[in-house]
Parts: C-alpha cells; structure tokens; sequence
C-alpha cells in the first residue's frame, strides 16, 4: 500500500473509532482505491458470487436480492452463470461511477455513517483485493472468473429447520404441499411465495441446466479460485459435492491455495459420513487444499436443539463433530448458528460445550490452533421466531451468555491461543445489542401472535410438544397462543 | 490458589466488549471495599519487601503484605494497609497507610481482610480478622483512574521492574470488590460464604468476586456477574 499523507493518517485514526480493527489502514486505503474508479465501486461484483443451482439465481454479496439467471445464455456460455446480463449491466454502472439501486444496503451505510460499507470490507478480502488493477482496466463487457464461489446444487435436505424454506430443504417442500403454509399472518412458507419470486426449486432428481452448466464451467474456474464452499440443500446429499471432492483428488495438479469449505448437517447417514470423512482426510493428508473447513450447524443443545433443526439427532451429531476432529487434525470446524428466539434457555451449554472441543482439540498443526469456532449469527427472518419477540426478562441469559465467552476468550486475538476469539465474542455482543433495539409495539404483538400460531400448527404437524421441550417459554407460548389481532 | 512469583492477576477497569455492568475506574472516588481471604508465605516472602494482595496501580492503594527487619528483633511482618490522597487543591499527594503487625504465633494463620473506604467520612479502614484499625485522610483520595486493580502484585505491566512490581506469595482464596463500605457484619457473612451466594448478593454491590474455583489458563472468573474476570498477568498483553 502507498505511504499515506499526514492528513490520511488522521482520517484513518478518526475512523478507527468507528472500525477498531483496521489497524493497517487496510480499508481506508481501500475505500481511496475504489472511490478512485466511482463512488459505487465494489470488487465483489466481479471477485464472488453465490450460486442457487437448485432456483438458477444468482447475486454477487449477500445483499442485493438474487436474480435469474438466463437458460439462453449459459448455453452458449457457461460463466454466464456468474456473468449473468444483468450482472454485467450493474458492473457498468459501477466502473462508470454510478451506485447500483440492488447495493442499497451499502449506500445506507455509508450515507448515514462514518462506517466503511461491506463493498470496502469485501473489496479488501484477500481473494478481492490482489485484483483490482485486473478488474479496474477490464471492459465490463468481459467474462469475469470469481474467486470466492458459494454454490448450492440442490435443495435436497434431510432436515426442516423451523426457521428454513422449501427453496433449501426438498422436506420442507414435502411438508407445503402436503399441508400449505403455516397459519401466521404472513403465510411463513407458503409454496406460492416461491412462484410469485420465480423461485421454485427443480427437484434434485430431475435435469438441471444451471448444474449442467457449472460442470461445464467448472475445469475452467477451478485453477482460479481462492475460495470455493459447498451449501445446500445438505451437500452430502447431492451427487455434485461428491463430484467435487473426487475432482479435487484427481486432480494431478491440484489448486492447492484452495480454502474449501463445505456446510453438512452432520446427519446424514453413518455411511456417508464415514466416506466424506475418508475423502476430506485424503485431501488433507495429500495437501490438496490449503485450508479444510466444515460449516455445520447446531443452534443450542439437546432436545431443543433437535426441535429447532427438525431431523437433528443431538448426541449423534455431536459424535459426528467428534470423528471428524479425530480423523482430520488440520481440518477446522465452525458452528454456524442461527441464534434464534428458542436457542436462548439454554445457549450458555453449546458455549461451554465448543469450548470443550476447542481445548480437546487444539492443536499448532492449525493455523489457528484452536480447531473449533462458534458463529453466533442472528435469525432477522422469520421474524416471529427472533430474539426481538421474547420478554425482555431474556436479555440478561444473553449478557450471562456473553460473559461466559468473555471467560472463556482469549485476552488477544492471536492464532497460537486457545478460546473464545474477539470476533465470536463481538458477534454475540451484537446479538445482545440487536436484542434491545426492540420493534414497535404493533409490529411485536403480531411476532408474537405469529410465534403462537406457527409453533401450534409445528406441534400439530410435526409431532412435537412445545412445552414440554421448552418449559422455560411454555407460559410465554400461551400468552402468545392467546393474543387476537 | 498458590500465588508465586509471577503469579498474578489485572482487572481492567472497563470490559474490552463492553459486558460490566458496573465499571470501576472511578471506585475509589466512592465508598469501597476490597475483601480477600490469603494467607501470605512469610517464609518465601523477601526480607525487607513489600508485597501486594490486591492493590490498584499508580500512586497505590491496597492491601500488602510487607516484612521488614528490626535490628532488634529481626524480620517482622506486617498487613499493610495503603494509599495515597491529595489533602487539598495544589497540594502535593501525601500517603497514609498502617502497617499491622503479625505476631509470630499467628505466621500460620489464614487471614479475612478488609480494606473498607467510606468516602463521607475520610476514612479507611482495615479489618484483620476480627481487629480493625481506622485511618483518616485529607483532602480526597488520588485520581485512581486509568489505575488497573491488581490481585498478586501492586502493578504488573511488563515495562515495569519486577523488583518494583510487588509479587505476593502466598495463597488468596477468595477475593471481593463492593462498590460500598461494609460493615464487620457485611465482611463476615461475604467472607464465610463458600458458595458465593452471600458474596454475590447484590445487596452489597458486588464488582467482581471469585473464589478461584473457576479459571481457564488466561482467566479467573467473576462470579458476581458483573463482568470482570480476573486476566492473569505476566504474558504480552500486560
């Protein structure tokens, strides 16, 4: 990076209020390099991308919705899956100086904050950041191969979780058309959302192009990723990720600065899980990746746990987490929670519980020596099942939750030690945050009426006995079972 | 727990991701109280040194143990009670302090100590077991600040030389900071308390309190639920 000016530097110690971890002065430096091009500018546009198989949508950054991509022109080009027309059009925009509409999220940010937006964070990523002048000189007409690839090849998922849709779970969808959508005001996961979006999934077993397409693609885009991650659907259940790992251990060559990530529910069954543990131990073992990383899933423990991930065998997802931090000693797992209202009796145990594994299996043949890393995401929708829509009695579990990881953190964020890091900690400080800004009282009365009436009709349909797995918010449940809009 | 040398622990006045719910920078511009129960290694202590129990930095002030050496009689030691105050504007900080004296029959004993500050009245003071001795000061107390509290030593920054930094040996099996003056009522029923559940109490407006019995290899945990763990000292981040 140049030498900044005096007057940059004190910029940088101004916003270092705002942004304390930007001690190098990466973003900032960043910011100036993309302003540079136009104030919209952003590198994800052309360095990542996420891949709906399953719907044939696509955006690049979480925050602008996704689109369609064409049938028509991933026939005659099978990068269009991420050089979609309507991409390239937003990339115009961007190199011309212009703020696409769909990165609204950013321009709030940064019009009502001395904040760096995500177009800065994400434009500094190390599989961003090595290729601005590329991106900057290129012609937006120009095919662009991603760096940081998400894909999903179908939704073909074992589990329903409560707070997830057809669109991701072929039991979920099994569920709607036998008995529609739930009973809330909005109609949660009614299958004629997903028609009015244009986003009915095709079926796992029937022809896909989009898939098609991306093994056509696929030779060409491997040697340039720096990141690539499997999602779903539950990937072990689709025949793609298998494709994938036997791909990556064919390969003479293999492109071994790949950080592979693949999410699993950890619940599929014995046999599978014993023969992607074979695979990712041998990738592993050859050294042909640079990092290994497992995203699963778990929101709290136990039973309630197995409520809120319907299709969750607690104990044996535990084990799996267990056999995979034996057999692959370099392989980093991260539990990506969906922190949501009925994860809060009892989050303290799953905090306790990761620190175990991070002390059990430490280790300095990681990178970051602890092997295990606790994701504390927030659930914003369906918003009856958020945190927000609990009696505000719940925030202090969440503080005690908090200063737990506080306890068991480490007092400096640095690979060799063994704990909670800053980024855990700060993320379920931000829950914790996010908690108190309460929503109005209308809009919380009808959250409230909608999580009486969805987790009725879940009881009904699934079997399930709320108050008996959560007696903690059993006399919550009826309140909320008594209220009339 | 066994405090050796290099053995000790920081508060921080503030929590790094803001989860105190009661900060204590300015504890000793109010009435406080540091309760401890140790018992110092007299033995291993240095002749003619001072040692901190639990103290904060800077101009400090706390709780030692010290043991000097009398031509007459050789090594004495003593519980120490110190700090400093700045009797009025302008004028330089002078220290006041007592040093209580431990008698050779009771060099074995375990020891409840309290260092209690009741800001009205201008006044410290220390209880030994079941003695207790006042101290009044002028002025007010010095601005303690930016001062970190300290269990084990009396400032462990590492830019600091050990020889100065006060290192306690001994054992410390309870330690409370209150944002009150407590009573010998108060300190007795917190004191006796193995379970922490009088300690706790938030009738007496707990800081942080531990009885050592939950720690990790970088933490001691408070159990008042106010936030403050204990960090333990000595590594790069002091």
């Amino acid at each position: 990076m140049e030498e900044l000016s005096q007057d940059a530097k004190d910029k940088i110690d101004v916003r270092k209020n705002a942004h304390e971890t930007d001690e190098s002065g990466l973003y900032f430096g960043m910011k100036e390099k993309l302003d540079e091009i136009g104030c919209g500018m952003c590198l994800a546009k052309w360095t990542q991308t996420t891949l709906h198989l399953q719907l044939g949508h696509t955006h690049s950054c979480h925050h602008p919705r996704t689109h369609k991509i064409s049938e028509a022109e991933i026939k005659r080009n099978p990068s269009a899956l991420h050089n979609t027309r309507y991409k390239k059009l937003r990339r115009k925009e961007m190199l011309e100086g212009k703020r696409p509409d769909e990165c609204d999220y950013c321009w709030g940010v940064e019009d009502n904050s001395d904040r760096f937006s995500d177009r800065v964070f994400k434009s500094a990523e190390s599989w961003s950041r090595p290729h601005y002048d590329e991106i900057k000189n290129s012609n937006w007409r120009d095919d662009y191969n991603p760096r940081y690839v998400e894909v999903a090849f179908s939704n073909a998922c074992n589990f329903k979780c409560s707070y997830c849709a057809p669109q991701f779970s072929s039991t979920w969808m099994e569920e709607v058309r036998n008995h529609g959508g739930y009973p809330t005001t909005d109609r949660f996961n009614d299958p004629q959302h997903m028609i009015n979006e244009k986003k009915v999934p095709i079926p796992h077993k029937d022809y896909n192009p989009y898939v098609d397409a991306f093994w056509e693609w696929w030779p060409d885009l491997y040697n340039d990723l720096h990141t690539f991650r499997i999602t779903g659907g539950e990937p072990l259940m689709a025949k793609d990720t298998w494709k994938v790992l036997d791909f990556i251990l064919e390969q003479e060559n293999p492109n071994r600065n790949l950080q592979l990530g693949i999410n699993s529910n950890l619940g599929a069954p014995d046999q599978l899980i014993d023969k992607f543990i074979d695979k990712i131990k041998q990738i592993e073992d050859e050294g042909r990746v640079r990092e290994l990383i497992i995203f699963t899933s778990v929101d709290t423990v136990g039973e309630q746990a197995e409520y809120i991930r319907n299709g969750l065998q607690y104990n044996r997802f535990w084990t799996n987490v267990n056999k995979i931090m034996t057999a692959c000693p370099r392989v980093i797992v991260t539990f990506m929670v969906t922190y949501n209202a009925l994860s809060v009796p009892n989050y303290y145990q799953l905090i306790n519980g990761v620190y175990q594994l991070k002390t059990e299996y430490a280790s300095s043949d990681r990178y970051w020596n602890s092997a295990v890393f606790l994701d504390s995401s927030y659930l914003r929708y369906p918003a009856h099942q958020t945190v927000q829509v609990l009696e505000p009695k719940w925030d202090k579990e969440v503080l005690r939750q908090c200063q737990q990881m506080d306890y068991l953190g480490v007092p400096l964020f640095d690979h060799k030690y063994i704990g909670y890091s800053d980024v855990e900690i700060q993320k379920l400080k931000r829950l914790y945050d996010w908690m108190h800004s309460r929503v109005d009282d209308g809009r919380l009365l009808e959250q409230r009426y909608n999580f009486g009436k969805y987790f009725e009709e879940h009881d009904k349909r699934r079997g399930t006995d709320f108050k008996k797995t959560f007696p903690e918010l059993a006399d919550f449940f009826e309140k909320c079972k008594e209220i009339k809009l | 727990m066994r405090f050796e040398q290099d053995t000790f622990f920081f508060v921080k006045n503030r929590n790094k991701y803001d989860l105190a719910l009661t900060p204590i920078d300015l504890l000793t511009s109010n009435d406080f109280t540091f309760v401890v129960r140790c018992k110092p290694d007299w033995d291993s202590i240095s002749d003619d040194s001072s040692t901190a129990i639990i103290a904060k930095n800077g101009k400090h002030i706390g709780i030692l143990a010290k043991k000097f050496t009398s031509p007459s009689d050789g090594p004495q030691c003593f519980i120490g009670l110190e700090g400093w105050s700045t009797p009025e504007r302008g004028e330089e900080e002078v220290s006041f302090g007592y040093d209580y004296w431990i008698e050779d029959d009771k060099k074995d004993v375990e020891f409840n100590l309290a260092f209690v500050h009741n800001v009205e009245k201008k006044e410290v003071t220390l209880w030994v077991n079941d003695e207790k001795v006042t101290q009044k000061y002028r002025g007010q107390l010095s601005d303690y600040t930016n001062a970190w509290l300290w269990i084990g030593c009396g400032c462990g920054f590492s830019d600091f030389a050990v020889e100065h930094q006060w290192q306690f040996i001994g054992d410390i099996d309870f330690v409370g900071v209150y944002k009150m003056a407590l009573n010998k009522k108060n300190i007795d029923n917190i004191v006796n308390d193995k379970i922490l559940t009088e300690a706790t109490d938030r009738k007496y407006k707990p800081a942080c309190v531990t009885n050592f019995s939950n720690q990790t290899p970088y933490k001691i945990k408070d159990e008042s639920g106010m936030g403050h763990n204990l960090i333990v000292g000595g590594y790069e981040w002091t």
